[in-house]
């Protein structure tokens, strides 16, 4: 068999592992907890290192450590603990530390539900703390891409020196499927040399702190911009599905995408002619899937499983205000093919107003 | 006779304002390393307060870490590389207050390292405000104007009492107001660094020290009052010692 | 093709059926997925989950429309049987059930599953039996190519138990028209 069947958590768990992770540091969270217990259960196998944090603060700095030092690393949270991550990520990118962190989103402010949800949207695209970040964020619609994206993470977080976020929800991290595992490799924690505790390296020491302290703040900005511009241009991901003649498009990423390709294949069943954009990459949004609209299209209609319509700006922002952007919403509910059918047809019928921004 | 050369692991002065306890500490560090011979592979974990000087004096990979977590940070350096000599230097603040849950899981966890906490009752490098775990009752900050009060901010706490009912290698609490004290406090330190290489567990050492300009005293005063009052409060010495085979 | 959901009782083996299902399936070529509502319970409460098994690439793992519906409790036939597709197949566990009549176009079938994994000295296998039911009365899968699974599945868990064939035989064979 090529395939194993296992939880898109397990997924990212095993994929990270054969990404060589070897520093995994975490709190227990629903409905993310089989990331850390799968850790606990295989991180020594390969030798690695698995600690349960006392808190999310504590595992992310045992993180800046293990990162600072060399180590592919990870964590993961959800909903309330991935909040308490930020200061992880915002020190993590102070000094453009590589680190793969998970957030499967359930629903709600505050400690909201253990449910499925999709409203940490803007605190993975637009969060990573206080000051001018920004994290590559991936967002799996399947247990093999958990698998496949995470194992990507790793070296993209190397390439850019930056933080990836693995974007899932309650959903994708729980269901089984089919998942096509990759190689297993290993990582040599002395190839960079700008990593703390290799001692045969020659002097100077390295000081890991603000990289703008190390390299003065006007090489340390220019850096930076360079660095978000290119992972902007480069790392822009998504699928298309059936877009070329659709006179609405949805747009959704993560479970809600799922749907949405059911809504499609059954509205067309129908006589209505949907299509979809998934971003794969939500930041990098991926502006290019937008650049030309199929003639005839109506306007584009983000369906997410939050309150507010998160993603719905960065369409508009993508789309230039060029065409209307409507959301579908369904808060702690997963969204419905049929639901999603007849948000479409009043959307023609004009009973729906396009989204404002809120 | 004792030699005052200035250990080679010292490379630039650091900021410390005049009559400040802390970098009498980062000699005593630098001192211990070059007399146990392991200068060329060891991780100074600093805090984001007045340690933060040390990072750039001392000629040793550095790395700040978040206001509070330097135990956790130093717990991920020494996990990934076993081999260096991983060591923290950082404050009350950090280590008692703001991060007294990372500074007792890693005591606990009992991580090899070697932390060093200076104590001088005090958040210094943000202007002199009170510290809930070491500000003596009755001692004026910026924060306690009329004195701390008990009835309001809780008592000071002796923090290596605490420590200690964990199963932890070492911990101590030495002082800075005599050379004495000052030659105790580096055993304790060294003491610290032995057990580190020799992987015996988690090392813990405390010092009184005095922060001059946010008492409002004289470097002179400001030591006097660590030997009558601070001292009465944090007495100086072994806490715990679990020993072991080399 | 079949949008799928089991329930029950939590410990009646609901999620643990749901997994042999695509296990088997999985291993035939199909593409599959198994989703599970998860709630603050650790024990007890209903449980229920949704497999898709499919030749196509599987779109929402939620399916809304029913074409197979398990139900190993009465609340579960309750709840999910007005989600049937026309034609389609509901499957009880007449010891626990007594069906409501079902929409129009959907037929019900019926085994004493908790009875029958009683009597072989197999109370948990109750979720087995239903699945010989399940695949005798849909023929969603090859009998044979589904007992080999079985025991499979079992075999890689280190829980292989005659009794658990015996349980699945019972119900492939004494399941019946309601």
């Amino acid at each position: 068999m090529d395939y194993v069947l296992m939880k898109g958590n397990e997924a990212i768990a095993e994929a990270a592992l054969r990404a060589g992770c070897r520093f995994y540091a975490g709190y227990p969270i629903t409905p993310q907890s089989e990331i850390l217990e799968y850790m606990s259960a295989n991180m020594e196998k390969h030798g690695g290192v698995f600690i349960q944090g006392e808190n999310e603060i504590a595992s992310m700095s045992m993180l800046w450590g293990a990162a600072a030092a060399g180590a592919r690393c990870m964590s993961s949270s959800s909903g309330p603990g991935f909040d308490l991550k930020q200061e992880g990520i915002s020190y993590l990118s102070s000094y453009n530390l590589p680190a793969v962190i998970v957030c499967a989103m359930r629903y709600g402010t505050g400690d909201g539900e253990i449910t499925a949800g999709q409203d940490s949207y803007w605190e993975a695209v637009r969060g990573g703390g206080h000051g001018d970040s920004r994290q590559i964020v991936l967002a799996p619609a399947s247990v093999d891409e958990c698998a496949a994206l995470t194992y990507e993470a790793f070296d993209l977080a190397e390439k850019y020196r930056n933080v990836v976020l693995i974007l899932t929800d309650g959903a994708i991290s729980q269901m089984i499927e089919k998942c096509h595992l990759p190689q297993a490799r290993e990582h040599d924690i002395n190839q960079f040399d700008w990593t703390i505790g290799n001692h045969k390296k020659d002097d100077p020491k390295n000081k890991v702190t603000n990289l703008d302290r190390t390299i003065g703040y006007e090489a340390a900005e220019r850096y930076l911009r360079n660095k978000f511009k290119t992972m902007h241009d480069q790392e822009q991901r998504w699928e298309e599905f059936m877009t070329d003649d659709a006179e609405l498009i949805l747009v959704a990423y993560g479970i809600s995408s799922r749907v949405c390709k059911s809504a499609v294949r059954q509205a067309r069943s129908e006589g209505l002619r949907l299509g979809l954009i998934r971003p794969i990459s939500v930041w990098p949004y991926p502006e290019k899937a937008f650049a030309h609209a199929p003639e005839g299209l109506k306007g584009y209609v983000s369906v997410e499983m939050s309150l507010s319509a998160q993603m719905g700006q960065d369409i508009l922002l993508a789309t230039r205000f060029r065409k209307p952007v409507y959301a579908c919403l369904t808060t702690l509910n997963l969204p419905t093919a049929e639901g999603i059918i007849d948000y479409c047809r009043g959307i023609i019928a004009g009973a729906h107003q396009p989204m404002e921004v809120l | 006779m004792p030699s005052y050369k200035k250990p080679e692991s010292i490379l630039q002065p650091a900021g410390y304002c005049g009559g400040c306890g802390h970098g009498i500490i980062q000699r005593l560090i630098a001192e211990c390393l070059e007399e146990l011979g392991v200068t060329n592979n060891v991780v100074n974990v600093v805090d984001i307060a007045c340690a933060y000087w040390s990072l750039d004096a001392l000629n040793f990979d550095a790395i700040a870490g978040p206001h509070g977590r330097c135990a956790s940070v130093a717990t991920g350096v020494k996990k990934v590389r076993p081999d260096s000599t991983v060591y923290v230097h950082a404050g009350d603040g950090c280590s008692y207050v703001i991060g007294l849950a990372e500074t007792c899981y890693t005591a606990i966890r009992d991580v090899p390292i070697t932390m060093v906490v200076v104590n001088n009752g005090i958040f210094g490098m943000t202007g002199g405000q009170m510290n809930l775990a070491t500000t003596l009752i009755g001692d004026k900050t910026l924060s306690s104007r009329s004195g701390r009060k008990r009835e309001t901010s809780g008592h000071p706490v002796d923090m290596l009492k605490a420590l200690s009912s964990f199963d932890i290698a070492f911990a101590a609490r030495g002082a800075l107001y005599d050379a004495k004290h000052i030659e105790q406090t580096k055993q304790y330190i060294k003491k610290g660094f032995e057990n580190q290489l020799a992987s015996r567990g988690f090392s813990i050492i405390e010092v009184l020290s005095p922060c001059p300009t946010n008492w409002k005293m004289t470097p002179e005063a400001a030591m006097e009052k660590i030997k009558t009052e601070n001292e009465a409060v944090f007495p100086v010495g072994v806490y715990t010692d679990r020993g072991g085979a080399e | 093709m079949a949008d799928i959901i089991m329930a029950g009782f939590g410990g009646q083996g609901i999620l643990t059926a749901g997994k042999i299902l695509i296990d088997v399936a999985a291993r035939q070529g199909k593409n599959v997925s198994w989703t599970s509502s998860y709630g603050a319970e650790m024990r007890g409460g209903t449980a229920s989950c949704s497999v898709v098994i499919s030749d196509e690439e599987i779109g929402s793992p939620y399916p809304s429309k029913l074409d197979i519906l398990l139900a190993m409790n009465d609340p579960s036939y309750g709840k999910f049987i007005s989600q049937m597709r026309p034609g389609g197949v509901a499957l009880v566990n007449t010891s626990l059930v007594s069906p409501q009549t079902p929409p129009e176009g959907v037929q019900v079938y019926g085994v004493a599953a908790t009875d029958m994994a009683n009597a072989a000295g197999n109370g948990r296998a109750a979720n087995l039996v239903m699945l010989g039911a399940l695949i005798k009365v849909t023929g969603l899968m090859d009998d044979q190519a589904f007992r080999e699974g079985l025991e499979s599945f079992f075999g890689k868990k280190g829980h292989a138990n005659p009794a658990n064939l015996e349980c699945y035989r019972q119900g492939f064979e004494n399941v019946s028209k309601l």
